[in-house]
C-alpha cells in the first residue's frame, strides 16, 4: 500500500513537531496531551517491537517451518521442528495461571543460559581485565623512562596518578565491605583501616556518581538540541523559508 | 491447712435446708438413716427415710432388680475396698423396705434439692436388693458375675492379684494427699453447706480474707540479656537526635519556576541554532587520547576492509549521537570500508538505515547498495554470543525476507568474527557496549572501538586500561563529534553545529544550578513569619 | 487435569543449561550443540516479547473495561494494533511502518530524554540547596568541574577546567572509582549467576 510520499512525509513532520512540543511542555507540568501523547507512544513502540521480532524470527523460524511441513514440503529437520515447537507450546502456557506451572522448564532454560552467559562474561571481560588494570596501575615504562632522562616532576607525577587511581579502586571496594569480626559479646565493629578506607571511598564514590550524573545531563542536553534544532527546521520549511 | 472463718452454720441457709436438717435431727432414723449412715457423719447429714424417697430412686431400684436379679454377696466390701471413706456395708444392717413401699412410690410431700448422696444410694441398692431377693423369685442376670456368693471374700486394703498386676510400677503414696477439706469426714464449717460432709469446699478462696501475697515486681535479668541491653541503650545514644519539626520555607518548584528554568535554557539552546553561530572553541584532541586512537584505528584500514557497524541506538538518544555516527561513518566510507551492519535492538537496523539514507545517499557505496544489513539479532546476550562465536549462524532477521545476506559475495571472506578488520559498536547506553565488551573478550583478538553516548563514557573509559585490552578506542557525545570532526578537519559538520548550543546550553546549566541552590538557600535564611492556621492547611 | 511441572525438574533444567553453556565456552567441540541451544534461546526470546505484547494487552483491556482511564488505555490499544499490525503485514522496512517509526516513536522518545535535561538541572539545584552533609559537596563540586571542563561556557573556555582539572577527575578520578565499581558489579553477576546455577535463586516460577 504506497501513499502519496510527499503528504504523507509533510503530515509526518507535523505529527512529529506537534509530539515534539507536546512532550517537552512537560517541563512545566503533566496535563491530559502529555498523557495521550506517552500513552500513544507506548503503544507504537510495543507493537513495533514485538512486530519486528515476530517477522524476523518467529514467522520464519517456526511458523513457516511447521506450515511448510504440514503442506509437504519441509525445511527444517523433523526432531529440531518438534523441540522448538515444543518449547514454544510450553512458554505459551505462561499465558494462563492454571497452565502458567508448564512454561517453568523454558524459563529455566533462558535463565540458566543467561545467567551462564553473564558469569562468563563478568568474568572474561569485566572481572579478571580490570583486575589487570587496577594491577598495571603504575605506568612503570614511563616512570623509568622519566628518570632517566632527569624527569623526576614527572616521575613523581605517574607514581602519584598511580596511586589515587589504585587508591580510589581499593576505596570504593572498601566502602562496601561490611564484614567485621566477632569480639564476643561485644559488638562487632569494622577495623580502624577499614574505616578509613571507605571514607575515602565515599569521596570517590561521590566523584564517579557526579561523572555518571554529568554524562547523562549532556546526553540529555545533546538530545535538547536535536528536537530545538528539528522545530526550527520544520517551522522554516512550512513559513516557507530556504 | 488454712484457717477458715466460723460461721453460723444456720445463718444464711434457706429455708428447706433448715428445715430439712431439723427434721433429721428431730426424727429418729429407722435402720436406713441411723445403718446407712457412717458412724462419723453428723445426724444432719443423714439419709431420708425410704418412705421419702423419691420416686426417680424407686424407679432405678425396680429396674436394677429387674434386669440383674440377685445382687453379688460382697457388694458392701467391694465398696469397702474401693472407697475407703465410704462405710462398708458388712457393718450396716440391711435396709427393711417392703415391695410395696418400693411398687407404690409415696409422692414426695417435700422437695428435696438435696439429691441422695452417693455413698447412701449405693449402699442403698444392694440392701434393697438383697430384701428383694427374698421376697421375690431370683431373677437369674444376663452375664456371668465377677463374684459369687461362693468365692472367698478380699480381703479390705489387700488388692487382687489381677488388679495387682495392672497396676503400673512405681511407689505411691500410702497417704491421702489431697488437701484438708478433702479429707474424708471433715465437715463443712460455713457457707450454706455447713455442717456437711464429703463436700467440694464452697467458700474456697472466694470468702477467704487474708491478705493477698506480695510477689516480687523486680525483673529477672541474666547476664547475656543486660549485655545485649546495653548494646540497645548505645545504640540509641549514639542515634541523632530526630530534627525539630520547625517550619520553615522551602523552594518548592512551582510551575513558574520551571517554566522559567525550562525558558532559560531552551532560549539559551535555541540562540545559536537559530543565529547558527561558530565562535565557541573545538575541544584539544591531545586531551582525548581514547579518540585519536579511534581516529588512527580507521584511518588506517586499508580499502575495502570488511568492518562490523553494530548500531545499539536508541531513538531516545539518536538525535544525540547522530553527529558523532555520521563522523564516524563518513570516515570508513572515505576508507571505503566494506560496512556491514547489525543491532541487537529491534530499532537499530531501522535507525541505521536511515542515516545511511539521508546522511550518505549520494556516496557511492550508498548508493550502489554496498554495504549489508545483517538486521536485528534477537535474544541478548545469548544471542550476541551466539553472533560473535559463529556469525554466518546466528539467526538473523535478514533471513525471514527470504534473502540471506551472507549469500552476499563480498562477505565470502568472512568466516569468523575475527575475519573483521575493526568492529565499531556505537551504542547510545553502556551496557550495550559492555555486552560487547565482555562477550568478545578473549574472542575478539583485534578488539573493538566504541562510539557512545555522553552517558556512557563514564563507565566505558575504566575498559580503556584493562589487562587484557579489548576496547582500543572511545569517543562520545558532542563534544566527540566536535573532536572528531576537528581530527578529520571536516568543516559544516553537524557536530560543529551543534557545538555552540552545546557551549550555551553548559552554560545555561550552570547558571541555573547555581541560582537555584543560592535562590533556595536565600529562602531558608529569611526569618520566619508565624504560621497562621489557615496557612498550616495549605489554604 | 492437573498439570504439574515439579520444581525440581525446573531446577534441574536450569542447572543442566547453564552449566552445558560454562562448559562449551572452554571445551572445544561442543560450538555445534551450543549454538544450536543458543539458536532455540533467540527464538525464545522472540517469543518472550510477544507474550510480553499479550500481558500489556491484557492489562490495558482489563482498565478500559473497567473504566479505569479508559481513554488512555484505548489509545494505547489501538497504537499497538495498528504498529503491530502493520509491521507485520508489511515489513519493519515498508513505508507506513517506517511512518510509524520515525515521525511518532522517535520524536516523542527523544523529547522525553530533552525533557531529562531540565529535570536534571532542576535535581542538582535542590542538592545545592537541601544537603550539607559530605558526600554532597564532593558530589556538586565534582560536578562543577566536569560540566565546566566538557566545553566552553557561552562560548568561553575556561583552561585549568577544560585543560587540566575536567580531564584529571574524568580520567582519573572517577576512572579508579568506576574499575572498584565494575568489580563489585562483576562479582555481584558472578555470585548470583552461581545461585542461579546450583538451584539456590530460582526467578523462573518454580
Amino acid at each position: 500500500m504506497e501513499l502519496n510520499q510527499e503528504l504523507l512525509s509533510q503530515i509526518g513532520l507535523l505529527a512529529a513537531a506537534v509530539l515534539t512540543l507536546i512532550t517537552l511542555s512537560y517541563a512545566i507540568g503533566d496535563h491530559p496531551l502529555f498523557r495521550l501523547a506517552l500513552y500513544l507512544f507506548i503503544g507504537v513502540a510495543a507493537g513495533y517491537a514485538a512486530a519486528v521480532a515476530v517477522q524476523d524470527i518467529v514467522l520464519p523460524q517456526l511458523v513457516f517451518p511447521i506450515l511448510n511441513e504440514v503442506a509437504g514440503t519441509p525445511s527444517l529437520d523433523l526432531v529440531e521442528l518438534g523441540v522448538r515447537s515444543l518449547l514454544a507450546v510450553l512458554l505459551f502456557a505462561k499465558l494462563s495461571p492454571r497452565t502458567a506451572r508448564l512454561g517453568n522448564p523454558v524459563t529455566a532454560m533462558l535463565a540458566g543460559i543467561g545467567a551462564a552467559l553473564a558469569i562468563g562474561g563478568a568474568v572474561q571481560g569485566t572481572l579478571l581485565p580490570q583486575i589487570g588494570a587496577a594491577a598495571g596501575t603504575f605506568d612503570v615504562a614511563s616512570f623509568e623512562l622519566a628518570l632517566q632522562g632527569g624527569y623526576y616532576g614527572e616521575g613523581i607525577r605517574i607514581i602519584f596518578d598511580g596511586v589515587v587511581v589504585l587508591l580510589a579502586t581499593v576505596s570504593t571496594l572498601a566502602y562496601f565491605h561490611f564484614g567485621a569480626a566477632s569480639r564476643g559479646k561485644q559488638e562487632p565493629l569494622r577495623s580502624i583501616f577499614i574505616d578509613a578506607l571507605a571514607w575515602a571511598g565515599s569521596v570517590f564514590i561521590a566523584i564517579a556518581l557526579a561523572a555518571l550524573f554529568s554524562g547523562v545531563l549532556l546526553a540529555a542536553l545533546g538530545a535538547l538540541i536535536e528536537r530545538l534544532a528539528f522545530l526550527r527546521e520544520v517551522a522554516l520549511m512550512f513559513m516557507g523559508a530556504p | 491447712m488454712p484457717t477458715q472463718p466460723v460461721q453460723d452454720p444456720e445463718e444464711n441457709l434457706p429455708d428447706w435446708l433448715r428445715a430439712l436438717r431439723k427434721r433429721q435431727s428431730q426424727e429418729p432414723s429407722e435402720g436406713l438413716g441411723a445403718e446407712n449412715a457412717p458412724s462419723d457423719l453428723p445426724a444432719a447429714a443423714s439419709e431420708p427415710e425410704p418412705r421419702q424417697e423419691p420416686s426417680w430412686l424407686q424407679e432405678i431400684r425396680a429396674r436394677y432388680k429387674k434386669t440383674t436379679g440377685s445382687l453379688p454377696a460382697t457388694e458392701g466390701t467391694e465398696l469397702g475396698d474401693t472407697q475407703p471413706h465410704r462405710v462398708k456395708a458388712a457393718d450396716q444392717a440391711p435396709v427393711e423396705e417392703t415391695p410395696a413401699a418400693e411398687e407404690t412410690q409415696p409422692p414426695m410431700e417435700e422437695p428435696q434439692a438435696v439429691k441422695e448422696t452417693p455413698p447412701a444410694f449405693e449402699e442403698e441398692i444392694p440392701e434393697s436388693q438383697d430384701e428383694e431377693s427374698g421376697a421375690e423369685e431370683t431373677i437369674k442376670p444376663s452375664y456371668t458375675p465377677a463374684f459369687t456368693e461362693d468365692q472367698v471374700p478380699i480381703d479390705p486394703g489387700v488388692l487382687p492379684s489381677w488388679l495387682q498386676a495392672l497396676r503400673p510400677g512405681g511407689s505411691y503414696p500410702t497417704e491421702d494427699a489431697r488437701s484438708g477439706e478433702m479429707l474424708p469426714g471433715v465437715e463443712e464449717t460455713s457457707g450454706p453447706l455447713a455442717g456437711l460432709s464429703d463436700v467440694l469446699p464452697a467458700d474456697a478462696s472466694i470468702a477467704r480474707v487474708e491478705k493477698p501475697p506480695v510477689y516480687s515486681a523486680r525483673l529477672e535479668v541474666t547476664e547475656n540479656q543486660g549485655l545485649h541491653a546495653a548494646v540497645f541503650i548505645k545504640m540509641l545514644d549514639e542515634t541523632e537526635p530526630p530534627p525539630v519539626d520547625e517550619a520553615h520555607r522551602v523552594a518548592r518548584p512551582t510551575r513558574v519556576l520551571n517554566l522559567i528554568m525550562a525558558t532559560v535554557l531552551f532560549l539559551s539552546v535555541l540562540f545559536p541554532l537559530v543565529t547558527q553561530s561558530q565562535t565557541a572553541g573545538l575541544p584539544d584532541p591531545q586531551l582525548f587520547p581514547e579518540a585519536t586512537n579511534v581516529y588512527s584505528l580507521i584511518d588506517g584500514l586499508p580499502a575495502g576492509a570488511p568492518v562490523l557497524v553494530a548500531f545499539e541506538v536508541q531513538p531516545a538518544l539518536n538525535g544525540e549521537i547522530t553527529p558523532l555516527a555520521i563522523a564516524i561513518l563518513g570516515h570508513l566510507l572515505d576508507r571505503q570500508a566494506q560496512l556491514v551492519f547489525i543491532s541487537t535492538r529491534p530499532s537499530g537496523p531501522a535507525l541505521a538505515e536511515r542515516m545511511l539514507q539521508e546522511q550518505f545517499s549520494a556516496v557511492p557505496a550508498v548508493a550502489t547498495g554496498a554495504y549489508t544489513q545483517l538486521g536485528y539479532l534477537s535474544g541478548g546476550l545469548a544471542a550476541l554470543r551466539s553472533f560473535i562465536s559463529d556469525p554466518r549462524g546466528a539467526t538473523l532477521s535478514t533471513m525471514s525476507a527470504g534473502a540471506d545476506a551472507w549469500q552476499n559475495s563480498s562477505l565470502d571472506p568472512i568466516r569468523g568474527i575475527n575475519s573483521f578488520a575493526l568492529i565499531v559498536v556505537v551504542s547510545s547506553n553502556a551496557e550495550d557496549a559492555r555486552a560487547w565488551i565482555e562477550q568478545g573478550a578473549g574472542v575478539l583478538p583485534n578488539g573493538l572501538v566504541a562510539v557512545t553516548s555522553a552517558q556512557a563514557a563514564p563507565l566505558l573509559r575504566a575498559y580503556l586500561q584493562s589487562d587484557p585490552l579489548t576496547l582500543l578506542g572511545l569517543v562520545s557525545g558532542i563534544q566527540g563529534a566536535a573532536l572528531y570532526e576537528r581530527l578529520r578537519a571536516q568543516d559544516g559538520g553537524l557536530g560543529r553545529a551543534y557545538w555552540d548550543a552545546y557551549s550555551y546550553g553548559i552554560g545555561a546549566i550552570m547558571l541555573l544550578i547555581l541560582l537555584g541552590g543560592l535562590y533556595g538557600r536565600l529562602i531558608r535564611m529569611k526569618p520566619e513569619k508565624p504560621i497562621t492556621s489557615g496557612a498550616a492547611r495549605g489554604t | 487435569m492437573n498439570l504439574r511441572v515439579n520444581t525440581p525438574f525446573a531446577a534441574a533444567v536450569a542447572i543442566a543449561a547453564g552449566l552445558f553453556m560454562l562448559a562449551s565456552l572452554f571445551i572445544p567441540g561442543l560450538e555445534e550443540p551450543r549454538n544450536r541451544v543458543l539458536n532455540w534461546a533467540v527464538l525464545l526470546a522472540a517469543l518472550a516479547m510477544l507474550l510480553g505484547l499479550a500481558n500489556l494487552f491484557t492489562v490495558h483491556f482489563d482498565k478500559v473495561r473497567n473504566k479505569q482511564q479508559p481513554a488512555y488505555s484505548a489509545v494505547l490499544i489501538l497504537a499497538m494494533l495498528i504498529a503491530f499490525g502493520l509491521t507485520v503485514w508489511e515489513g519493519s522496512q515498508a513505508q507506513l511502518p517506517s511512518w510509524i517509526f520515525n515521525n511518532i516513536q522517535s520524536p516523542v522518545e527523544a523529547s522525553l530524554m530533552a525533557v531529562l535535561a531540565i529535570s536534571l538541572t532542576l535535581a542538582a539545584a535542590r542538592l545545592l540547596q537541601n544537603r550539607n552533609d559530605l558526600m554532597s559537596i564532593v558530589f556538586v563540586m565534582a560536578l562543577f568541574i566536569l560540566l565546566v571542563g566538557s566545553g566552553p561556557l557561552f562560548g568561553i573556555e575556561i583552561p585549568f577546567f577544560t585543560s587540566v582539572l575536567g580531564p584529571y577527575v574524568s580520567q582519573f578520578l572517577s576512572t579508579g572509582a568506576m574499575r572498584g565499581l565494575l568489580i563489585g558489579v562483576a562479582l555481584g553477576t558472578l555470585l548470583t549467576g552461581l545461585r542461579i546455577l546450583i538451584g539456590a535463586d530460582r526467578p523462573y516460577g518454580g
